[in-house]
């Protein structure tokens, strides 16, 4: 009642022409959507059979088909059937009075049970999975999942914002490392080693923000420069080596350093870091034609094609550099107490993550030693992923103290000291010496 | 649980709306009930009772303000005000609590502890929704509803309880009552349903992931930022649009007709037009229950002012329980008046042109205001467009990211205008092979929005760092 005389009174107020509103407009378009509806019955029925059977048949089918327990591609297990209470013996009453009644439900964890069930279990993924890859480079994107769309089939996983205090910190960490193993006569190299995207920079998209990739290194390289100024407090007789120059110099000219699809170097990209390394050492590195070459694989996909989406593209070849007597090496693995012949564990090679047949892939603690009982210099490899690949060439020269911060929780040192190490080697990539301080486990006592 | 979520396209979904058309006429509002309260419990299980007794409460003071609305008047009016007073307690206590303890115990001597409750999902919307039931009631703009499965239905509807568009009681009350499922309604609903949620899954997404990566850029340049915020821009708008246009389209696949909510606001010519544009519902809702019954603007220009005011406080208020939306409503409150007092008229001497460059500068400022609750952040936002603080002017980044965007930002801006509605129902009106290709582009933006959902979850667990 009141309103209505409020709405007379403010007509009575403006006495404009009635202007067109919102609702008019809601109108027409109610209008014109059922005055359509009407004559397109035909393709209506098509449009609604298309979109039902798609919601309905995909949706029976993450019922019929039955759960998969692991993901080869993606390394984890997957989520299974969700329930909507816990198990428990007993009658309804006992679970009731033991709040075991659809806890489930009410905790909430049914339903993020269910999101995570669909998202593992969903059919076809990997169909849908690329569908999207597509639409993402079909609107020039460039790039999805935070991998690049290169040249010549290249695959490079962005890394913004890199964490520069991490870099340093490890730096430092190892510098006081090395100057603690000095007294010992141990003397310490650090390398660093590019990413693909540090690397094959000349297969990135025009105006790639390379200046982003170039500040860790220039800080690393600032660094290693400021502690070789004799005479400072921050001095260190640490050896330093950046891989990055060298690798790139041999991808620019067309040389395979890198994997196209991996985050990793490729064997023959492990083995120009060998000849750095030893050219650093004063030592003489194998030439390459001592090598027979292996093809371990020839669909080998990275971690960047699992992540781009982009199925058309090829996959890698995997090679392994054999030389005459590399079998008759043992490869301890501390972790597991595993014992093997040569450096390669040809498991992985049947599964996605290939690279991992390179020793075994991540342990904490690994030895590598030549059979005979020769007597041999002694090196200790600090390193990540980067190492896998490398060791070999090392072993040839070296018997091996192999070991990943990550996971070796002792101390570093009293390692290298008591098996009687001569050198020590660290290497990680730029990416590990960017997203954690993990180096700093080396000032473990 | 989201509709733009894997689980309620293949399995909700499907299930509610086979059970839907399966059932007798007369269960299909029980049905509705039933499915729209496990809707409402996926996420805090709990609330599914504060939802049933906000149903219940109000199925009663709506009934009792039925009976004496004609008879003793009084009566009815306290029963009205005590409903109120109980939905905007339980609304204030959820959302507010929290605002209130923190900001009152910044005064010496006071001191009420925080209580940190988790958010009532839609309670916001919900809220109003009931209201308006009694209050139309109350007014005779709507029956009373005897059957509280009708009520509940009503207030707990799926499609529309998270976040809107606040249908009033009175637009749904025949529906209620006796709606006309129809081929034609379904279709139509189906297509405005995936038309929402390519909107939201394929545009607001995307550009929110872009926006988030411009916001938490320790390297902001100006233009960066400026280009950041124009992200922000298109995700609000998508997401809540396309969130509104899958309730509608949902609504009208079991028959219902529910209000537009949104009407291409980047449009606008001025910040007038955009408020009757931009979550239509919730500026009716204000005019309705709010600033009419205030008096609107009867009683001279002060009370008219006065009167505005309350309503975009309590508008800014209402998106959030903080300072920065009481600021983002009040900097509405001050533009629209300007309009009013003296700009409208100035501005129709303007070009076309500069009345929409002056609209979306405004808008794009009070979606800064809107975004940063934490004010401090904002300001830093803020200081970054204009050089303070900002990490230079243009980097090879930003060249970058813009080149490679150009296509998004171009079906962005495409899609904000009405042109490529009207052109498709002209098509769809004039041509019958347009009407079948178009009843497969809906399947197939279906498949791409499945695609997208699907990618998001693939987060490879790995080696990958090393």
């Amino acid at each position: 009642m009141e309103n209505n005389e409020i709405m007379k009174n403010e007509a009575a107020v403006s006495p404009k022409p009635k202007k067109r509103t919102m609702q008019d407009d809601a109108d027409e378009l109610f209008a014109l959507q059922m005055r359509v509806a009407e004559q397109a019955k035909g393709s209506d029925r098509v449009g609604m059979a298309l979109f039902l059977a798609f919601i309905f048949v995909l949706g029976a089918l993450i019922f019929i088909i039955p759960d998969k327990e692991f993901s080869e591609q993606e390394n984890r297990a997957l989520q299974q059937r969700p329930q909507l209470q816990s198990t428990f013996n007993g009658s309804l009453i006992e679970r009731i009075q033991a709040g075991k009644f659809l806890d489930k439900y009410f905790s909430g964890d049914f339903s993020e049970d269910v999101a995570d069930y669909y998202a593992d279990q969903f059919p076809v993924r990997d169909f849908f999975v690329g569908l999207k890859g597509v639409t993402e480079i079909a609107m020039l994107k460039g790039e999805n999942n935070d991998v690049v769309l290169g040249a010549d089939g290249y695959l490079l996983s962005r890394m913004d914002n890199p964490k520069i205090d991490n870099v340093l910190k490890n730096y430092d960490a190892s510098a006081k490392f090395a100057d603690r193993l000095a007294d010992g006569g141990i003397s310490v190299t650090f390398a660093a080693a590019g990413r693909v995207i540090d690397v094959a920079e000349e297969k990135l998209p025009a105006l790639y923000p390379v200046d982003v990739l170039h500040r860790p290194w220039d800080a690393l390289d600032d660094r290693a420069e400021e502690t070789h100024v004799s005479g400072t407090d921050a001095y260190t007789d640490m050896l330093y080596l950046n891989l990055l120059d060298p690798l790139k110099a041999a991808s620019e000219a067309g040389e395979d350093v890198m994997y196209r699809t991996d985050h990793h170097w490729t064997t023959h990209g492990a083995y120009l870091a060998y000849v750095e390394l030893m050219k650093l050492w004063g030592m003489e590195p194998l030439a390459e034609s001592v090598f027979t070459v292996e093809v371990a694989s020839d669909a080998f996909y990275g971690t960047a094609w699992r992540n781009a989406g982009m199925k058309w593209i090829e996959p890698d070849t995997m090679e392994f550099y054999r030389f005459e007597g590399d079998e008759d090496f043992t490869m301890t693995i501390h972790d597991s107490e595993t014992v093997m012949n040569g450096f390669y564990d040809r498991s992985y090679l049947e599964k996605t993550d290939k690279y991992s047949s390179f020793i075994s892939g991540n342990h904490a603690y690994v030895t590598v030693e030549k059979n005979g009982g020769e007597d041999r210099e002694r090196l200790m490899l600090v390193k990540d992923s980067f190492g896998h690949s490398l060791a070999p060439f090392l072993a040839y020269h070296f018997d091996l103290e192999i070991i990943d911060l990550r996971y070796y929780k002792s101390s570093a040192a009293a390692l290298a000291e008591e098996s009687g190490c001569d050198r020590v080697l660290i290497i990680n990539n730029m990416d590990s010496l960017t997203s954690a301080s993990t180096l700093g486990m080396l000032g473990m006592e | 649980m989201l509709f733009s979520s894997l689980e309620f396209l293949f399995a909700y979904l499907p299930i509610v709306l086979l059970v839907y058309f399966i059932a007798p006429v007369k269960l299909r509002n029980l049905w509705i009930l039933l499915v729209s309260l496990f809707f409402y419990g996926w996420g805090e299980p709990v609330y599914v009772f504060l939802m049933i007794f906000t149903v219940l409460f109000d199925y009663v003071c709506g009934y009792y303000v039925g009976k004496y609305r004609d008879t003793n008047h009084k009566r009815a009016k306290i029963i009205l005000i005590i409903s109120v007073i109980v939905n905007l307690g339980l609304l204030g206590f959820f959302k507010y609590f929290d605002f209130f303890a923190e900001n009152l115990s910044k005064i010496p001597f006071i001191n009420i502890p925080t209580l940190g409750l988790t958010l009532p999902i839609g309670i916001s919307f919900y809220t109003f929704q009931i209201m308006s039931y009694v209050i139309d009631v109350y007014r005779g703009d709507a029956r009373v509803q005897k059957n509280p499965i009708v009520v509940g239905a009503y207030v707990s509807l799926f499609p529309q309880l998270i976040a809107g568009p606040i249908v009033r009681y009175q637009d749904v009350d025949d529906a209620l009552r006796e709606r006309h499922e129809s081929m034609a309604m379904f279709a139509s609903g189906m297509r405005t349903f995936v038309a929402g949620l390519g909107k939201k899954v394929i545009f607001a997404n995307a550009a929110g992931a872009i926006w988030d990566a411009a916001a938490a850029d320790p390297n902001r340049t100006v233009i960066g930022a400026w280009f950041g915020l124009l992200f922000y821009c298109f995700q609000i708008y998508f997401d809540f649009s396309g969130y509104s246009d899958m309730a509608i389209g949902l609504g009208k696949m079991m028959g219902f007709r529910f209000l537009e909510n949104f009407n291409y606001p980047y449009i606008s010519q001025n910040i007038t037009e955009f408020w009757r544009r931009w979550h239509i519902s919730l500026g009716t809702w204000f005019r309705e229950y709010v600033y009419i019954p205030l008096g609107g603007n009867r009683g001279g220009l002060f009370k008219m002012y006065r009167n505005i005011f309350v309503v975009w406080f309590l508008t800014g208020f209402w998106h959030g329980a903080d300072w920065n939306f009481i600021i983002w409503g009040l900097y509405y409150f001050v533009l629209l008046v300007v309009e009013k007092t003296f700009l409208l008229e100035r501005m129709k001497a303007w070009p076309r042109f500069f009345r929409h460059l002056y609209t979306l500068f405004f808008v794009y400022f009070g979606w800064l205001i809107f975004v940063f609750d934490d004010m401090g952040a904002g300001a830093s936002y803020l200081g970054t467009m204009f050089g303070v603080g900002s990490a230079g002017f243009i980097s090879s980044a930003d060249i970058y990211s813009m080149l490679h965007k150009l296509v998004f930002v171009a079906i962005l801006v495409i899609a904000s205008v009405p042109k490529p509605r009207e052109l498709f129902y002209k098509f769809y009106e004039k041509s019958k092979s347009f009407r079948y290709i178009a009843a497969v582009g809906a399947l197939l933006v279906t498949v791409l929005v499945t695609a997208y959902l699907v990618d998001s979850s693939y987060n490879p667990f790995l080696y990958f760092r090393f």
